[in-house]
């Protein structure tokens, strides 16, 4: 394991959660928590890992803010804490967030956030750097890997000296980007924890008050900063033109810079201490710029608060960003950044030519690759139960005609709204957003179907849950339980009987959590697929919250515990394209496994790919497809 | 998907016989609730269109292919037929647990038993009791035997006709309520008019089924009716129901209830108000109440086929018969007329165009009408 390698000074390959994780393990961490969510699940994936060997703790938790508050306590017990978690992550700790920061902390304590700019696996590309805002937290954005973990170090530190907790912020492209990292010493000194101290919040302490001291406090924060390694400036010295960035923007811009061949007069001002804002050290950089354009992902937030810095000192610079609205506005503020963005920008602001720098040719090449790429949807895998679960609701929705509606969730259930899970959910936003917007759909007076994973139940549906029983609302509540936190990269949960160290935990039974809120509970397999539409079809005519689980393992954990089981069609049987089929198999269940074989005009199996599950074996109007036993 | 199933569904014509379920994978049911899950995308009308007795029924188009004939006037009333008689099963086995004279079920025990079928598609009483249909194939005397008795429901039973054909039995039975009866002649009837490949190269449903057995019917009732029934007994407990005239019967182990045939007709299936056949009169047989006499069947002989299997089992001492007298007859006459009449109004009213009769048997039927009223 790279990142327990005890070789002050030498150079390795990591990627960037890798980094984060060496640099908590450099300060000397002991408590690390998290809830899985990309792109920030490796984290605690290899901190976990490494806790059993360098003696430390790591615990997947329940959701993030569960995470933060045990991150929280073991602060509070003068331990060296970090918690881990994606940008959504955040929003569901916002409530602690905006009193531990009045409460403070002792033990360092970093609070990793793994944005993710474009949405590329999320439901929103929020900016973190608000809630530094919010809360009146310092927050520093690595630029490389190698700043990824030197922050997190440098993080500890400065949460220790402040006793606040310290926000890294990360993007996915540092995540999960790779580069060379010089490794530090590993901190082996293990403190004794001990509470000794209050931690309020409330009457029994002012908030106005602390919220004054968090003020000074970020005072004490930007004094450090002006002379932070982690801001510096790069190019021509007297720049006129300056870009200003942070985090992934940093490596674009210089790229950029190069490629179009701009020395002089051009100037990066790279920041990482980006909240709060070393204003001294920007100003001096701006006082000899005519222009600035900022790069940064994903809201305008260096942008604005350089405008302030400029209005506030009355400097006469021109700044270009993404500010909606802004007359100086290069581009909107959604997205990703990269090296052509900011070319882009360059052409727009300094009318850079673009055939300066590409040359026609590899354009040309480059969009012919494009075209041999074949067009892949995104869909279940091969053997996933979220299938077969889909198929029985959907199914059972159309047997009851009432139309009713299904609310979705985060997972990989997600799904449900593309073809692949016969778009079947009208809504889906946030984990356990599902049964709590179910509980309120009662004027539509039909039931309503909510789904949810085992993990995002425990995660955020409980209350949901309780609301509608309590509330008498007519939901039909399906757990998708396929025993694993699939979509992240199965990270154990409450409910699969291992712990994030690998060593066994009580299992809480979902049906055990559900009975004892008093509601009704059937489990049934989803695979069984004419049980598992009676099932759904049955508790439809119901009333009252009630909950149905369809459990079945997780196609990739099942066939790597048990292996691939041979299917084939067996071709004089197939229908294909006649009354009767019409290609069920392919273009309705649409399972990838299955392809259809156009020049014979039969299904096929997809060998490579197909897990055996059986499930099209059962939906074959043909009994066509076979499955060996093994 | 460009057939009038979707209409049928959407109308609530539907009479939830099954004949086009398992024949497809885009049609499914519960209960009596079929439903199109997915456009199928085939576009050619397809068989869930010639089977079903609600997209198009003509009338003399299926006596020809069932009876070699179109319908005289003699035969507008009770369908064609050689005969009408009073029958029951010699066995009191059967007898006393049969709904009335088990006539059905030892007619189709004993075409087992003699190997002119392998096996008949029939409705058992599935969980709880026995009241709800449950679709099987029945390959036994005591398998048969477990069929007894009617269902006031309808369950699709004859996705298990689909289900044995293509699990390759060659040689059927069935007992049907005429919509089924219907159905499966169209089958038969237009069973090449569609042509696809794979397991259907092997399937000939005309030559498959080999006897029809049709029960009388006035009408079914949806499930919904369960709910009403759970508000006087617990419906698990219900053994049998009956409606002798004017009433409601429900028997249990050790309990008789009635209840008021006006509130129970409320429940009745929609897709019945248009069913214009009360005797199944494309059976090969039908049977059904001989009224007031409880063990006893009035039965239909209408093919030749029927005739046979009849006979043969007088002959062979399984049924006992006599004859029907006039009266009976005629209330049955005066019965299946007025349905008729009903049903040809309501398809009037809700201009519903699946059925096809000729204008004699129109004149008939709507002379009953004005008369009644």
């Amino acid at each position: 394991m790279l990142i327990t390698l005890d070789e002050p000074g030498r150079e390795v390959l990591l990627m960037g959660n890798e980094a984060i994780a060496r640099g908590a393990i450099e300060a000397g961490v002991a408590f690390c928590s998290a809830y899985p969510g990309t792109p920030s699940s490796e984290i605690l994936g290899v901190l976990a890992e490494a806790a059993p060997k360098l003696g430390f703790y790591a615990e997947w938790s329940t959701n993030e803010i569960v995470a933060m508050e045990a991150a929280a306590a073991a602060s509070f017990s003068g331990l060296r804490a970090l918690c881990a978690m994606k940008s959504q992550g955040l929003s569901v700790c916002a409530d602690f967030l905006t009193t531990l920061n009045l409460s403070g902390t002792k033990g360092g304590m970093v609070i990793v956030v793994c944005d993710d700019p474009a949405a590329l696996s999320s439901v929103n590309e929020i900016d973190t750097r608000s809630y530094a805002e919010i809360a009146d937290l310092p927050l520093l954005e690595p630029a490389t890997v190698q700043e990824a973990k030197d922050m997190t170090k440098f993080a500890f530190e400065l949460s220790e000296e402040l006793q606040e907790p310290c926000i890294v912020r990360s993007v996915t492209r540092i995540s999960h980007g790779r580069g060379n990292v010089r490794l530090g010493e590993i901190n082996r000194e293990r403190r004794a924890a001990q509470l000794s101290e209050r931690f309020v919040t409330g009457l029994a302490a002012s908030a106005v008050e602390r919220h004054a001291g968090l003020h000074e406090k970020l005072r004490r924060a930007a004094e450090k900063f002006e002379g932070s390694p982690f801001n510096f400036y790069y190019g021509d010295p007297d720049a006129a033109f300056l870009i200003i960035t942070s985090g992934a923007g940093w490596l674009y811009s210089k790229e950029a810079l190069q490629l179009l061949d701009l020395k002089e007069g051009f100037g990066i001002l790279k920041l990482g201490t980006t909240h709060p804002l070393p204003r001294r050290f920007v100003a001096s950089h701006l006082k000899h710029a005519a222009e600035a354009l900022v790069i940064e992902e994903t809201d305008p937030f260096i942008e604005r608060k350089v405008k302030a810095l400029a209005a506030d000192l009355g400097l006469d610079v021109r700044i270009y960003g993404r500010e909606p609205g802004s007359e100086r506005a290069f581009a909107d503020a959604v997205g990703e950044m990269s090296v052509d963005a900011v070319i882009e920008a360059l052409r727009r602001v300094k009318n850079v030519e673009k055939a300066s720098f590409r040359d026609a040719e590899y354009e040309r090449e480059a969009e012919e690759a494009l075209k041999m790429l074949p067009r892949r949807e995104i869909a279940f895998c091969p053997g996933c139960p979220h299938r077969a679960s889909l198929f029985a609701i959907k199914t059972a929705i159309k047997l009851d005609g009432r139309e009713v509606p299904v609310c979705g969730d985060i997972g990989c259930y997600t799904l449900g709204m593309f073809r692949t899970g016969f778009y079947i959910s009208s809504t889906s936003h946030c984990m356990g957003a599902g049964i709590g917007l179910a509980s309120g759909f009662r004027n539509l007076e039909k039931p309503v179907i909510a789904l949810a994973g085992d993990s995002t139940f425990f995660h955020a549906c409980i209350p949901g849950l309780i609301n509608a029983r309590y509330n008498n609302a007519n939901v039909l509540f399906i757990l998708l339980d396929n025993g694993a936190t699939a979509m992240t990269g199965f990270q154990p949960h409450p409910g699969v009987g291992t712990n994030a160290m690998g060593e066994p935990a009580p299992v809480v039974r979902l049906e055990e959590v559900c009975k004892g809120i008093g509601v009704p509970v059937r489990i049934c397999d989803p695979f069984d697929v004419d049980a598992a539409i009676k099932a759904v079809y049955e508790m439809l005519q119901q009333d009252g919250a009630r909950v149905l689980i369809f459990r079945h393992t997780c196609g990739i954990i099942e066939t790597r515990r048990r292996g691939r089981r041979k299917a084939y069609v067996v071709e004089e049987k197939c229908i294909g394209e006649g009354c009767g089929c019409n290609r069920f198999c392919s273009r309705v269940f649409n399972c990838p496994g299955i392809v259809w074989d156009k020049e014979k005009g039969k299904a096929r199996i997809d060998e490579v790919v197909c897990t055996g599950c059986g499930v099209c074996a059962k939906l074959c109007p043909a009994g066509a497809i076979v499955v060996e036993e093994t | 998907m460009p057939n009038r199933i979707v209409e049928v569904l959407s109308g609530g014509l539907c009479t939830a016989c099954g004949a086009c379920v398992n024949i497809c994978p885009y049609i499914r049911n519960i209960e009596d609730r079929i439903a199109i899950i997915e456009d199928c995308n085939v576009e050619e009308e397809g068989r869930c269109y010639y089977y079903c007795p609600r997209t198009f029924l003509d009338v003399d188009e299926l006596n020809e292919f069932v009876f070699g004939r179109r319908r005289s006037e003699e035969d507008v009333i009770l369908g064609c037929h050689t005969s009408v008689l009073a029958a029951r099963a010699k066995s009191e086995a059967i007898r006393k647990n049969a709904q009335y004279g088990g006539v059905a079920s030892a007619l189709i025990a004993h075409a087992i038993e003699t190997g002119e079928i392998e096996a008949a598609v029939l409705t058992s009483g599935g969980d709880g009791g026995g009241l709800l249909p449950m679709p099987i194939v029945a390959k036994s005397k005591d398998e048969v035997l477990s069929c007894a008795k009617t269902k006031y429901f309808m369950g699709a039973s004859l996705s298990a006709l689909n289900k044995a054909l293509k699990d390759g039995f060659e040689s059927l039975g069935v007992v049907g309520t005429p919509c089924q009866v219907q159905a499966l002649r169209k089958m038969q009837a237009y069973g090449d008019a569609v042509e696809s490949g794979g397991i259907y190269e092997e399937i000939d449903v005309s030559k498959s089924i080999k006897l029809v057995i049709g029960l009388f019917c006035m009408w079914s009732l949806s499930y919904d009716f369960l709910w009403y029934l759970s508000k006087h007994v617990e419906p698990s407990a219900v053994r049998k129901l009956d409606i002798p005239v004017g009433g409601f019967l429900i028997f249990g182990e050790r309990f008789k209830k009635e209840l008021p045939l006006e509130e129970v007709k409320r429940y009745v299936r929609r897709a019945c108000d248009v069913c214009y056949d009360m005797t199944a009169e494309l059976a090969d047989i039908s049977v059904g109440a001989l009224e007031g006499v409880p063990d006893w069947n009035t039965v239909i002989l209408r093919t030749e086929r029927g005739e046979h299997i009849f006979r043969e089992a007088e002959a062979a001492g399984v049924l006992e018969v006599k004859e029907l007298e006039a009266e009976r007859l005629e209330h049955l006459r005066w019965a299946s007329l007025r349905k008729k009449a009903k049903a040809w109004r309501r398809i009037r009213e809700l201009k519903a165009e699946f059925l096809k009769i000729s204008e004699l048997e129109r004149k008939i039927v709507e002379r009953f009408r004005l008369e009644e009223e």
